[in-house]
């Protein structure tokens, strides 16, 4: 595959870093990235990750644009409001970068349909809203042996984690099991400052390119929490637990769970 | 006294506390944390036994969700800011 004079044109900054150069950019143009959520993580992500030149970026969500969304969801416009969120993403996508192949899913991933759609790809973004489906991406990532970024996101604090199943600690060697219903909120009720959002979304775009191009540490192993009040970040490390229930030596968990 | 690293900040506690006396001087409920002690996790069943000691470092590491449901946050805002209209 030969670059054409736009993508030379387009990628020049990029291009010009070390480790990168014309082969991290095949690297990139060739990767294929599933982002699950078009909401608020999910958004700068696909931005950044299209702009990079990110080949194929797959998109599942069920949801439409409503104007609630539009405080901390970059990817969608106010015209979009009602309309299909992955359809939104794409157009935005597509308007930054129209050589980016977008394939949507609108559609909720269940333990049904999730390894049929992640099977497609190089690295899956958890973007979403709510606890089941993290469980649910994480089991389904590890139990297909796909790398999964992590994003968590809670009033003025985010965390995010890059696991690479088997080698280090997935979601559950962090939180063996899903909270009790109720009482962690979900940012609909804990509410959630859109640029907190922008920063945990951003750094999930990091951690995938830097996967991509093999470049840097990624944030495997290790909880990235950053906390926007203090304007601090901390990594808590995680080893990988022997008694995790899904990736440990004994796994209880062999098959997908719906919470 | 006793100083110990919680999230990363020193802080003074009694001497002889355990971690479910932490959570509970913190008002922390145990569900909504993971607690780990020097880089390791420890179990919810142990925090009784596990008492803190000089220079330990303490992680509460919250669960996070995500953010896209809406109307439950559109009438707490309204809750919120004394807004006479609701949705229902």
């Amino acid at each position: 595959m030969e670059l054409r004079e736009d993508q030379l044109e387009r990628y020049s900054r990029q291009m010009f870093l070390p480790n990168i150069g014309g082969e991290g950019q095949k690297k990139i143009l060739n990767a294929k990235v599933l982002i699950i959520g078009a909401g608020g993580l999910g958004s700068p992500c696909a931005l950044y990750l299209a702009s990079a030149g990110v080949g194929g970026i797959g998109l599942v969500d069920s949801d439409v644009v409503e104007l609630s969304n539009l405080q901390r969801q970059i990817v969608h416009s106010t015209e979009a409001v009602g309309k299909s969120k992955v359809e939104s993403a794409k157009k935005t996508i597509n308007g930054i970068n129209p050589d980016v192949e977008v394939v949507l899913y609108n559609f909720r991933v269940t333990s049904q349909n999730i390894l049929n759609v992640i099977k497609n790809y190089d690295i899956v973004v958890d973007g979403s809203d709510n606890f089941p489906t993290k469980y649910l991406v994480n089991d389904a990532c590890v139990l297909a042996n796909k790398p999964l970024s992590h994003g968590g996101m809670s009033k003025f604090d985010g965390q995010l984690t890059t696991i690479l199943p088997r080698q280090s600690a997935c979601y559950r060697c962090f939180f063996p099991e899903p909270p009790p219903p109720g009482l962690v909120p979900d940012s609909q009720e804990a509410g959630i400052l859109g640029a907190v959002a922008g920063v945990i979304g951003t750094l999930q775009a990091n951690e995938v390119l830097k996967f991509i191009l093999g470049v840097g540490n990624l944030l495997a192993g290790k909880l990235l929490v950053f906390n926007s009040l203090d304007a601090n970040f901390r990594q808590v490390k995680v080893p990988k637990d022997p008694n995790c229930p899904l990736c440990g030596d004994n796994p209880s968990i062999t098959e997908l769970i719906d919470y | 006294m006793v100083n110990i690293y919680l999230n990363g900040k020193k802080k003074d506690i009694e001497e002889g506390m355990n971690i479910s006396d932490l959570l509970f001087v913190n008002r922390i409920r145990p569900e909504v944390v993971v607690v780990e002690v020097n880089e390791k996790i420890i179990e919810r069943n142990k925090y009784k036994d596990t008492i803190l000691i000089a220079d330990d470092k303490v992680e509460f590491v919250y669960y996070m969700g995500g953010g896209e449901r809406e109307l439950g946050l559109v009438k707490h805002v309204l809750e919120f800011i004394g807004n006479k209209y609701t949705f229902d």
